[in-house]
């Protein structure tokens, strides 16, 4: 199969190369995911490393099972959202977030922006915004994560997470009140 | 605060991009592992290679007829007609029975 081939393929056949070792099939699918798949595990783990972890192993789990994959149950991406996401929700019951991680990118990010007053003011919400999203319990995260950041719709996100929609839409109704609550006391302490 | 204006709220929320030498890592990483197999699939590779390729399990296959000759022939010894009997004999005896059966 040709490099230029391959990059035209859909994911659900380039899996099928991938369960016959097609190596170059495999490294298409991580250029094209790779993003993604940081987005959600940067958001999903305090830790940065943690989170870059998480998208190996997830990959690596790609690569060894990829026999296991059947399109006619699932799409890609669904499948690897799922693994993904589990992978993230293993890492932060094994090793828990200490309350330092939270804080210290926080400084790290300032410190880019501190000579800009709209973009430190912008990194200074986006913080507030993580420190909220990640002091969530694990569920409701992976909920809003899904819904709200990677826009996956409601059926979407509740196969994803291997629960029902009703359970779904009960996470995220908690989770807002949770993030208004939380969000709302840090405009007030602010201004 | 509406759920919209949560919603619009949380997207100033961005991540860094990941490091330019993720890909090689991850696909590096990857590639050390074996590949596994539903067990599905490996019980059908086996049979296939079993059933179409003679030279695998070739021991196997001639223990295997081994055993098969040794049954066919003991089950043969063992026959009331062992030794004696012959396809006349039977065909003597098949027609006897159907006279019987038509004198009565």
């Amino acid at each position: 199969m040709g490099e230029g081939m391959i990059q035209d393929q859909s994911d659900e056949d380039l899996m099928k190369a991938v369960a016959k070792a097609n190596q170059s099939a495999f490294r298409t699918l991580v250029n094209r995911h790779m993003g993604r798949a940081n987005t959600i595990a940067m958001r999903s783990l305090p830790r940065r490393e943690d989170a870059e972890e998480a998208v190996q192993d997830s990959f690596c789990k790609i690569w060894v099972n990829a026999a296991s994959f059947d399109p006619d149950k699932a799409k890609f991406m669904t499948w690897f959202v799922r693994i993904l996401t589990n992978t993230c929700l293993d890492k932060i019951r094994s090793n828990p977030p200490r309350a330092g991680d939270i804080d210290a990118l926080a400084d790290v990010l300032a410190d880019d922006a501190a000579s800009y007053d709209a973009q430190y003011g912008q990194k200074r919400e986006g913080e507030a915004i993580r420190k909220a999203v990640q002091t969530l319990p694990d569920r409701q995260r992976m909920a809003v994560i899904l819904c709200y950041f990677e826009e996956m719709t409601n059926p979407q996100a509740a196969e994803v997470l291997g629960i029902n929609v009703k359970a779904l839409e009960g996470l995220l109704v908690r989770a807002r009140r949770d993030l208004k609550g939380r969000l709302g006391a840090g405009e007030d302490n602010d201004g | 605060m509406t759920d919209d204006d949560l919603k619009k709220r949380l997207r100033a929320w961005t991540v860094p991009a990941p490091d330019s030498g993720l890909a090689d890592r991850i696909v590096m990483n990857a590639l050390r592992h074996p590949q596994k197999m539903p067990w599905s699939l490996r019980l059908g590779k086996t049979l296939e290679t079993w059933l179409l390729d003679w030279n695998a399990g070739a021991i196997y296959k001639c223990a295997s007829l081994a055993m098969i000759v040794v049954i066919g022939l003991s089950i043969g010894y063992s026959s009331p007609y062992a030794g004696g009997a012959d396809t006349i004999s039977i065909v003597d005896l098949a027609m006897g029975g159907m006279n019987e059966w038509e004198g009565s």
